[in-house]
């Protein structure tokens, strides 16, 4: 990778990222942070859009459910999408060595996410300050500039190392590795969507018992031979009823209130 | 009641509503600066003051201006785009009180704090849970044979679908103001949020057996042969194992309150110890 290859992924892996800006992460985070478009992306800075396609596939499904509760990242997307996977495009990877590499780098990324929301607690005082004083040139310096430069200097810095360095010896690396870890790489990218799917499920499913609906989509899938977007239909169609059914049962016991008690998770 | 606690130093500008344009533009601001200045001690909680600055200046003197900047730069937290009604209900509530000095401090804040839980609890079930992973699922049969269709779909679908939601809920918000918590937080909207999380949870069942694999090498003997357990298991249900390692992860997460990166790092072991004896 050319150091101006290097540059222009890691410029990437900072706009991208949970902490920055782009329509309110809305086309950060949540488009250009997707390891599919990250491969996209990659794929055309490197030069090869069918590698990085195939592979940005593969590490998408292993992240295609990722939840982000109170501001707590399990792996850092940005820098799975970038460095990680501008260095298997570079060196050929097969996509389980793409997919444990992007889990290496995603979760070191993790660190340098908490390290800038500490350094952005810097800002706060300045910012209280301007607006002690409804001084909105320096409000906006304190809430716009001061933050993002200060996340270009850490993520960017560091996910220009990881793309520079990275590609020069991951490959070295990977083909001194016995058979069985070559194997449980491979393994590890079609398992991991289970911990995504499990920590939703966490969430969403408050009491035991609404597990079956899990099973129903499961089902539908498996027997039913549904696609997802057929699913979509038809759960669509049972929520519905749920729906229809819970406000009847309300009618009939409109004074008891026991079901209200709920986790909300911040 | 209010009119006590105003500063006698803040004055109102003027009585008239927000215009549409001036709308438009909180929702712009609103929409680009969730974690422009985010940190542990606020989150996104800045957002606020800053989204919200033309509304103040349109109503208030600098006193006036200072004193609403203040109130709002709190911590606060929730999901951007389902939690979009909330801007929607402060800016309402801001306009009343602005305008009719009839709106405590106590009440916005009061909202802001008590919405933002349940709103990250349907945002999470709905945008990550569901939105993404269904429009992604879908990007990604559009780049099975390796073509950049499915990564430009997303790009423009992603983007097209929220903001839509984010300007929808946002106006819904607006309209609601004051009432807004009430209608939000009242028994028929936990029974929406139930609706819409069992929906999510439907959809998650399906990404699960679209998703998930864990193909087994076992063999066990069987008269002179030996056969593959895995053969022997899709005969009867396909996809059992990765049903019962969903199952199980959620379980053991649930009940020993494992966090994510913890399960990440038991799977790596586990697969790497399995692969070593030749199980997968």
């Amino acid at each position: 990778m050319t150091i101006l290859q290097s540059l222009l992924i890691a410029f990437f892996c900072v706009i991208s990222s949970n902490e920055f800006p782009l329509y309110s992460s809305q086309f950060g985070w949540y488009v250009l942070g997707r390891p599919l478009i990250g491969g996209f992306i990659c794929g055309i800075i490197l030069g090869d859009i069918s590698t990085g396609i195939s592979l940005g596939v593969a590490v998408q499904l292993v992240y295609l459910a990722l939840v982000t509760p109170g501001g707590s990242i399990p792996i850092d997307l940005a820098f799975v999408s970038y460095p990680a996977m501008a260095i298997a495009i570079a060196n050929h990877m097969n996509s389980g060595s793409a997919v444990a590499l992007a889990a290496t780098i995603g979760v070191l990324g993790t660190f340098v996410y908490q390290l800038n929301l500490t350094l952005d607690s810097f800002f706060h005082k300045g910012q209280d300050d301007a607006i002690d004083n409804a001084d909105y040139k320096k409000l906006n310096r304190y809430i716009w500039l001061y933050p993002q430069l200060t996340k270009f200097i850490t993520r960017g810095s560091l996910s220009f190392m990881a793309a520079y360095f990275g590609a020069k010896y991951v490959n070295e690396f990977l083909k001194i590795l016995p058979a069985f870890v070559q194997n449980g790489l491979l393994i590890l990218g079609s398992v991991l969507p289970a911990v995504g799917i499990a920590t939703l499920l966490i969430q969403s499913v408050r009491k035991n018992s609404y597990i079956l609906f899990f099973l129903v989509g499961f089902v539908g899938i498996v027997f039913m031979k549904l696609n997802i977007l057929g699913l979509t239909i038809f759960g669509g169609v049972l929520a519905f009823l749920y729906y229809m059914a819970s406000q009847n049962s309300s009618e009939e016991k409109s004074n008891n209130n026991e079901d209200d008690f709920e986790e909300e998770v911040l | 009641m209010e009119e006590e606690n105003i500063k006698p130093e803040i004055k109102s500008k003027t009585t008239e509503r927000l215009t549409k344009k001036e709308l438009n533009r909180i929702w712009w601001r609103f929409a680009c600066s969730t974690p422009a200045a985010v940190s542990w001690e606020k989150l996104i909680g800045m957002q606020f003051p800053w989204s919200l600055i033309p509304l103040f200046k349109k109503y208030y003197n600098k006193a006036g201006q200072i004193d609403g900047m203040k109130r709002h730069a709190t911590f606060y937290n929730t999901e951007t785009v389902f939690g979009f009604v909330i801007p929607g209900i402060v800016t309402a509530m801001e306009e009343q009180k602005a305008i009719n000095h009839n709106v405590d401090n106590e009440v916005i804040e009061t909202t802001k704090i008590s919405l933002m839980g349940p709103m990250a609890g349907i945002g999470d079930a709905m945008n990550p849970g569901l939105i993404i992973p269904l429009l992604l699922s879908i990007a990604i049969s559009f780049s099975k044979n390796n073509s950049p269709f499915g990564a430009l779909f997303y790009m423009i679908a992603y983007p097209l679908v929220v903001t839509i939601i984010m300007r929808f809920l946002f106006k819904k918000g607006y309209e609601l103001g004051v009432n807004g918590i009430n209608v939000l937080i009242g028994e028929k909207a936990n029974k929406i949020k139930d609706t819409l999380i069992l929906f999510g949870t439907i959809i998650m069942g399906g990404v699960a057996a679209s998703y998930v694999n864990l193909p087994l090498k076992l063999t066990i003997p069987s008269g002179n042969d030996r056969i593959k357990v895995e053969n022997l298991l899709n005969g009867v249900f396909p996809k059992l194992v990765p049903l019962l390692l969903v199952i199980g992860t959620w379980y053991l997460m649930k009940k020993k309150k494992i966090s994510t990166l913890k399960m990440i790092i038991i799977y790596i072991i586990a697969i790497f110890a399995l692969s070593f004896i030749g199980v997968v």
